[in-house]
């Protein structure tokens, strides 16, 4: 089973609309390929993959606490003893907890029992494309990495029982728990970036930390024709850096069109971006 | 010699694992007589450290060495402070990867031959 | 007044939005909570003052005392302890500090000491703007850590701009808490309109007043519109889809540098809010 994962540093680069494209390529190309939405924050793959949901399943994240007062020898030193400042008046606020169960040593296991909450749902979709694994997280909640690590056990089940398919991970976002747990063991790391100040300044953070986990990398710079200046600085960037361009995509509206259309860019049947896509995604293909 | 290998399943036919931390099966393995003793990987769904948690069990098993796909950094130091060997690079079932690390033909590594699994823990 | 800006995902614009708002309405206080991708830099130019390191307490093993303690690593939630052998071996990236270890240990079998995860950098920026922005290690995942540290530099009872991070997770809960109101910057596409609807569960978790910004509008979808009449969110302001200013944006410029027009008109929005 190989994995690719499509991760880009700042969000909003285009990296999902990518990740659509590729999802319809490698289909065409056969067999369908398994694909996660890793970016649970913003899950939006499913928006323009279409299909529908065919199983669900509630996700807890870690164990949090809860205290019962009554039996809280200690009130003050009970109180303090969080690290989190989760407690106060002798409830936990679910959106401090942590989880670490500390609580528990210092007020009296009698006193504190740790309990499993529903953290997000994940969705298994049958789309044209393939088998689609998303999730939803509960806002504020914690637990992203724990999700990230299920969510991509969801669809390496499933790829390990299709021979050939491979596994299409739409990254998490910024250099975080989420995207180290997005990118870990993956094969080969398409970034999506752009020619801009604050996605350069992204993009090398991404890199060090693609370097630092010692990862095949290809880069696509969208929105290319944005600045001339900051598009040299990034080619610059790469060739020092030994990274690999896979193709350049100018500013357009068809990606912006695809996501109201509800489908692949691919799809619209733009013959020069058809063809700038497919050479990327060929050239990624092959350094898998 | 008593080895133990990743796996997708329990059986000596089961297809290795190439995780090591979030393999399904742990078989242990008699190299001589290939007698199979499995266990069920419980670090698997942890949330954080699975490769920790899965070398610290090895250890506990008394094998002489670890025969996987990859390992991670986190469990390479766990496997090496125990003194258990890491073999990496096993394809095919349990059973071939027992048979080509007797024949010598895997990879012994004192580090880690991917990325850690760090991304799991805290969720904060 | 304590303004928020809030997004549904990174790329939206709201750099743009709390940056350019800022630069409106200086001089005044501009956190950078974006701790993983701080970009606010950017826009606002600050020459950095003073940096100062955020880390936090993880355990050392002090091999010298001879004891192990198998009953820390067992309560170790995150897997960040393991003892082999003699051996207690610590993953300091994998420790969130809660210091449980050290409760359960003998006395001195481990050690307190720093782990880094972050720096917090103060400065002024553009037009005396007090800059003050966190930045998370790299491989490290203790955004709240890094967030709360650079929140903790504020100066309280000042005007201040917060840049959030995107999505509408913990970290930017820890980011909005304690705000007197959050704009929520989103684009006028069912992506846009699927992320709002989280961050506005976030404003109702912590019951703070908000409003939207459409970033990129004039392009006919109207479905962020009648969802926020149908939520009652007021709409605040738009900025139109316009590839000069995406340009404009992209090499650092706010909306200010780009039509005076805009100066009045955030300047006019901050009153706005400051009045509900």
């Amino acid at each position: 089973m190989k994995q690719l994962v499509i991760i880009s540093g700042k969000g909003g680069t285009g990296k999902t609309s990518l990740a659509a494209c590729f999802a319809a390529l490698e289909k065409d190309r056969g067999p369908a390929p398994v694909i996660v939405d890793c970016d649970v924050d913003a899950a939006n793959l499913h928006l323009l993959l279409g299909g529908e949901t065919v199983g669900s399943d509630a996700f807890s994240g870690p164990e949090l606490a809860v205290i019962d007062r009554s039996r809280v020898a200690d009130r003050e030193r009970c109180e303090a003893s969080c690290r989190f400042g989760a407690i106060s008046g002798l409830e936990v606020d679910p959106f401090f907890c942590v989880g670490c169960g500390v609580c528990r040593l210092v007020c009296g296991e009698e006193a504190v029992r740790m309990e499993k909450r529903e953290a997000g749902i994940i969705y298994e979709r049958d789309t044209t494309y393939g088998k689609l694994f998303s999730a939803e997280l509960e806002p504020g909640r914690a637990g992203f990495g724990g999700l990230i690590t299920a969510l991509r056990g969801r669809g390496e089940e499933e790829a390990l029982r299709r021979p050939d398919s491979l596994l299409l991970i739409d990254g998490s976002p910024g250099i975080g728990c989420q995207v180290i747990a997005s990118l870990t063991g993956c094969d080969l790391a398409l970034v999506v970036t752009e020619p801009g100040k604050g996605a350069f300044h992204d993009f090398e953070r991404i890199y060090q930390l693609l370097r630092f986990f010692g990862m095949k990398t290809r880069v696509v710079i969208n929105r290319s024709d944005l600045d001339p200046g900051l598009l040299k600085e990034t080619e610059r960037y790469c060739s020092s850096h030994d990274l690999e361009i896979a193709g350049r995509v100018p500013f357009n509206d068809l990606f912006r069109q695809a996501a109201l259309a509800g489908k692949p860019a691919v799809e619209l049947g733009d013959a020069k971006l058809n063809s700038l896509i497919s050479d990327i995604y060929q050239d990624v293909r092959q350094a898998l | 010699m008593k080895v133990v290998v990743s796996s997708t399943g329990p059986e000596l036919s089961s297809a290795t694992d190439p995780r090591f931390g979030r393999c399904s099966y742990f078989v242990v393995v008699e190299t001589e007589s290939m007698e199979a003793k499995s266990y069920s990987n419980e670090s698997r769904t942890a949330m954080g450290g699975a490769g920790i948690q899965a070398g610290q069990f090895v250890a506990s098993l008394g094998v002489q060495a670890v025969i996987t796909g990859n390992v991670g950094p986190n469990a390479a130091r766990v496997l090496s402070a125990a003194g258990v060997k890491v073999y990496t690079g096993a394809a095919g079932t349990v059973q071939e990867a027992v048979k080509n690390f007797s024949a010598g033909q895997l990879n012994q590594t004192a580090t880690a031959t991917v990325s850690a699994h760090a991304g799991m823990g805290g969720g904060r | 007044m304590i303004l928020a800006v809030a997004g549904g995902k990174g790329g939206i614009g709201k750099t743009l939005v709390a940056t350019s708002l800022a630069l409106a309405n200086a001089p005044l206080q501009f956190l950078d909570c974006d701790v993983e991708e701080p970009n606010g830099h950017f826009f606002l130019r600050p020459r950095i003052r003073k940096a100062s390191g955020v880390s936090i307490t993880v355990p050392r093993f002090r091999k010298w005392k001879g004891e192990v303690c198998p009953e820390a690593a067992e309560i170790c939630r995150y897997g960040a302890l393991a003892v082999v052998g003699e051996e207690m071996l610590v993953f300091p990236e994998l420790c969130v500090a809660c210091g449980g270890c050290f409760l359960l240990c003998p006395a001195g079998t481990l050690e307190p000491v720093d782990y880094p995860v972050g720096v917090v950098k103060e400065s002024v920026g553009r037009s005396g703007i007090e800059f003050i922005a966190g930045e998370l290690k790299v491989g490290s995942q203790r955004t709240t850590e890094v967030i709360r540290a650079a929140k903790d530099r504020l100066e309280r009872g000042r005007d201040t701009v917060v840049d959030c991070p995107p999505g509408s997770g913990r970290p930017v809960l820890e980011a909005i808490r304690g705000s007197d109101f959050c704009l929520l910057v989103t684009e006028p596409t069912p992506f846009g309109l699927h992320d709002l609807r989280g961050n506005k569960k976030l404003l109702d978790i912590l019951q703070i007043p908000g409003g939207v910004v459409i970033n990129r509008s004039g392009t006919g979808y109207d479905g962020i519109h009648r969802w926020c009449r149908e939520e009652n969110l007021p709409v605040l302001a738009e900025i139109p889809f316009d590839r000069e200013l995406a340009s404009a944006a992209a090499r650092g410029r706010t909306l200010p540098d780009v039509s005076p027009d805009w100066n009045r008109k955030l300047k006019d929005l901050w009153e706005r809010i400051k009045k509900r």
